[in-house]
């Protein structure tokens, strides 16, 4: 270690004004270690210290909402005033864990963190979550995301006293070195998806908070406030029985998404397994795709349909009304959709398999299955990433047009398809109705769909520019 | 090439069966009833009876059977029948697939709703490719220009967004406040003059805009995607260090290879217009094919939907293979072995 030191010091020496220099082997190594394991333990401490100061303060926080003392008053005050000592903290990135650590945080232009970074950093952390912050980063000319900004970890040196050209160096060695740290790079150049992101995430936030924040019941009945187009009461208006549509749309944003996500994990899982099996084993080849090509001829909608019909009944039996067509619709969905990812998965292994590496784990009498999963099975998700993606779209359309043809949830059971059902009949009175269920599924495919796009030009590297 | 069509076709047989055969078990699965929608004062003794007519409480291989011989010797006999003089022996006693719900033959209602959905569905096809292809092949040249990048945006949109938004939204809009169109379909139309193809044109323009949209999405993307990948072949560079025109370049060698994917996907979406738009059919009341299966599937009338559903089957299965020969019509690189 001290020699280490020594080295730089005195490289340090040398530097001329933004001249770069030749990093010396000990340097090299002195990074090396640095950004994996030492960060990922400055990140450990820190967050045992925030956890430490995070009960307190909730303690605080909740003391002070219930009770109107002035201790508990008292403290809150404290707690503003302690604010900029936290602050201080993270200023330069010095958080206790790093400090603990020997580990300094610069910038991509090699300079260590100002005052003025702080500060904006701290206003990115805050609003990122929102889409105002997502379009400001897209603006940015350095091209950061927004985790750079918002954490500033971009690089991490284990010495403290280095130059800014080695600085450079340094970011430029750790930047995008590894597969995911350069799809990312390349993802975030795809503005369309980044923006897809943002709102995303404010749809998934909302649905999944909303409810805390908008507190109406979905299911009080107001016959006077039926058929509202928009009012301070009900921004989005109400239905024929004057219940809230706003807070139907965020409840029935819940079932349609997580329908979305189940039916992609359904249909992903069996693609993905069926694709394996009928690239890697050759006896199992042909029956696989043929029963792939008739599952294809299947005609989709018709039997999604059918099945819809069939299997409610008894499912309604053994878990209830809502869970049962829940897992009927993840199942159907599901079930239906996998035989674009199972052919994209058997093309893939083809390739893989003739690969010099397999036939090297094969000949050191490595298993099938062994092959299968650490070798093959990595190399093939890409792909499989960017058609989960899309799935999760064709999903949640495939959810919206069962239940608005009438054959999804039950009418009290609201999901944004359903919505979209009950308030086509209402079209002459009030249009909001069916409005804003309808963006909302729109919006949701939007962004998965523009995401996928991102993702796919983001993980295959000959896409890349 | 001829052989290869012949092994293709021999192969779908097997594969039409056993589509024929799944579709069929899984409706007999359901408890679907004859009888269901009747009044409840008929007694049970004539309802076993109007089952025993209707054939619903035979076996299931038995019905199976029938069925298929229904569907693949007497239908198409009685078709031939219906447009030539022929006459084959037996045509009196021939059986034909009965609907639960009107007692008719399946085929005739088929036959009579057939035209609504080709009208409406065929027609947003062909106007979707006609205005798909050449915004693809523009977007791919010049790729990055703002019509690329707008062009692009509104592709992904008119992919994304369901049809049955944008079918509500256009009622909204052009029905309910500005009265231009009508928003349910009336099929009793005759067009007899230029008044009658005025209204059948008003109620036709917005289903049909709602299906080209998504049509137009979704080919255009696929053509942008086949030029942009063939705009960067050696074989154009050398085409353009020739000295021949841009003209010939791109209408010559780019456009030309480009198509031969879209060609085949064209193909493959055939099919999708003879089994009509389930949701769109539904939101204009266009009483079309898609419209009948809705209406077959909640009545629980087994025998329309598994003719059909198996119609639809057929035809993917049929599109397919001409998918693949026009494949290898179009491209000679491909060779089939």
């Amino acid at each position: 270690m001290a020699k280490e030191r020594a080295t730089n010091s005195g490289a340090r020496n040398q530097d001329g004004k933004g001249q770069r220099q030749a990093l010396t082997e000990a340097d090299m190594r002195s990074w090396e270690l640095a950004p994996r394991d030492s960060r990922f333990a400055a990140r450990m401490i820190d967050s045992v210290f925030q956890v430490i100061i995070a009960i307190p303060l909730f303690i605080i926080f909740a003391g002070a909402m219930t009770s109107s003392s002035v201790l508990m008053l008292g403290l809150m005050l404290a707690v503003v005033l302690l604010y900029p000592i936290i602050f201080m903290i993270r200023m330069d990135g010095q958080t206790p864990g790093k400090r603990l650590l020997d580990i300094r945080v610069v910038k991509d232009n090699g300079n260590p963190l100002s005052v003025g970074d702080i500060v904006g950093r701290e206003i990115i952390y805050w609003i990122t979550s929102g889409l105002l912050g997502a379009i400001w980063l897209l603006f940015d000319k350095r091209r950061k995301g927004l985790h750079d900004h918002a954490a500033a970890t971009l690089v991490i040196l284990k010495d403290s006293a280095t130059t800014k050209a080695k600085n450079l160096e340094a970011v430029e060695q750790l930047q995008a070195r590894t597969f995911v740290g350069d799809a990312w790079n390349q993802f975030r150049k795809h503005k369309l998806a980044m923006i897809a992101i943002a709102v995303l995430a404010v749809i998934i936030l909302g649905v999944l908070f909303g409810p805390l924040v908008w507190t109406l019941d979905p299911e009080y009945i107001d016959i006077v406030a039926a058929y509202q187009v928009a009012s301070p009461q009900h921004p989005w208006g109400t239905d024929s029985l004057g219940r809230d549509t706003l807070a139907r749309a965020l409840q029935g944003g819940r079932v349609s998404l997580m329908i979305g996500i189940s039916a992609m994990l359904v249909s992903i899982t069996i693609g993905t397994v069926i694709g394996l099996a009928s690239g890697y084993f050759r006896r199992l080849d042909n029956p696989l795709m043929r029963m792939t090509d008739i599952f294809i001829a299947l005609p989709q909608l018709p039997l999604l349909l059918v099945l819809m019909m069939l299997f409610r009944e008894p499912l309604k039996g053994a878990f209830g009304v809502e869970g049962g067509v829940f897992i009927l619709m993840v199942s159907v969905i599901g079930g239906l959709q996998w035989m674009p990812t199972a052919r994209l998965v058997r093309g893939e292994v083809l390739t893989v398999k003739s690969r010099e590496f397999i036939t090297a784990a094969t000949a050191v009498g490595s298993r099938d299955g062994r092959i299968l999963a650490s070798h093959i099975l990595p190399n093939v998700m890409s792909p499989v990433i960017v058609a989960a993606t899309f799935s999760i779209a064709s999903a949640i359309i495939t959810e919206s047009a069962l239940s608005f043809l009438g054959l999804g949830f039950p009418p009290d059971f609201p999901t944004w398809g359903r919505l979209l059902f009950d308030g086509k009949d209402y079209l002459t009175i009030t249009w909001t109705l069916v409005f804003w269920p309808g963006l909302l599924i729109s919006l949701t495919v939007l962004c998965v769909n523009f995401i996928g796009d991102g993702l796919r030009d983001a993980l295959d590297p000959r896409l890349r520019k | 090439m001829g052989k290869y069509i012949v092994r293709r076709l021999l192969t779908a047989i097997p594969t039409i069966l056993v589509i024929s055969f799944i579709i069929f078990a899984i409706l007999e699965l359901s408890p679907s009833d004859p009888t269901g929608n009747l009044p409840l004062t008929i007694p049970p003794e004539v309802r076993a009876k109007i089952r025993e007519a209707l054939g619903a409480d035979a076996p299931f291989a038995v019905k199976y059977v029938k069925w298929l011989n229904q569907f693949f010797i007497a239908e198409p006999l009685n078709f031939i029948e219906s447009i030539t003089d022929i006459k084959f022996p037996g045509s009196e006693d021939r059986t034909r697939v009965i609907s639960w719900a009107t007692r008719g033959p399946v085929i005739d209602i088929i036959a009579e709703r057939l035209p609504q959905t080709l009208w409406v569905v065929g027609s947003s096809y062909i106007l979707g490719v006609l205005i798909a292809v050449p915004v693809g092949i523009y977007s791919a040249y010049r790729q990055y220009s703002i019509f690329d990048q707008v062009g692009t945006f509104l592709m992904m949109v008119g992919f994304s967004v369901p049809t049955f938004f944008t079918g509500l939204m256009f009622i909204i809009v052009f029905s309910v406040n500005l009265k231009w169109f009508p928003s349910v379909y009336d099929t009793t139309l005759v067009v007899t003059d230029i008044a009658t193809l005025k209204k059948q044109l008003a109620q036709m323009i917005m289903p049909v805009t709602v299906l080209t949209l998504y049509t137009t999405a979704q080919m255009s993307r696929y053509t942008r995607a086949s030029t942009l990948e063939n705009l960067q072949q050696d074989f154009i560079r050398t085409a353009r260090s020739k000295g021949l025109t841009e003209r010939v370049v791109v209408g010559r060698h780019v456009v030309r290879n480009s198509l031969i994917p879209v060609v085949t996907l064209i193909a493959l979406g055939i099919p999708g217009i003879f089994a009509g738009a389930l949701i769109t059919e539904q939101i204009f009341r266009v009483n079309g094919i898609g419209q009948y299966l809705i209406i077959a599937i909640q009545g629980g009338d087994l025998p329309t939907v598994q003719t059909v559903t198996f119609i639809f089957a057929v035809l993917v299965v049929l599109f397919n293979i001409v998918a693949d020969v026009l494949y290898g019509i179009l491209d000679p690189r491909v060779t089939y072995t």
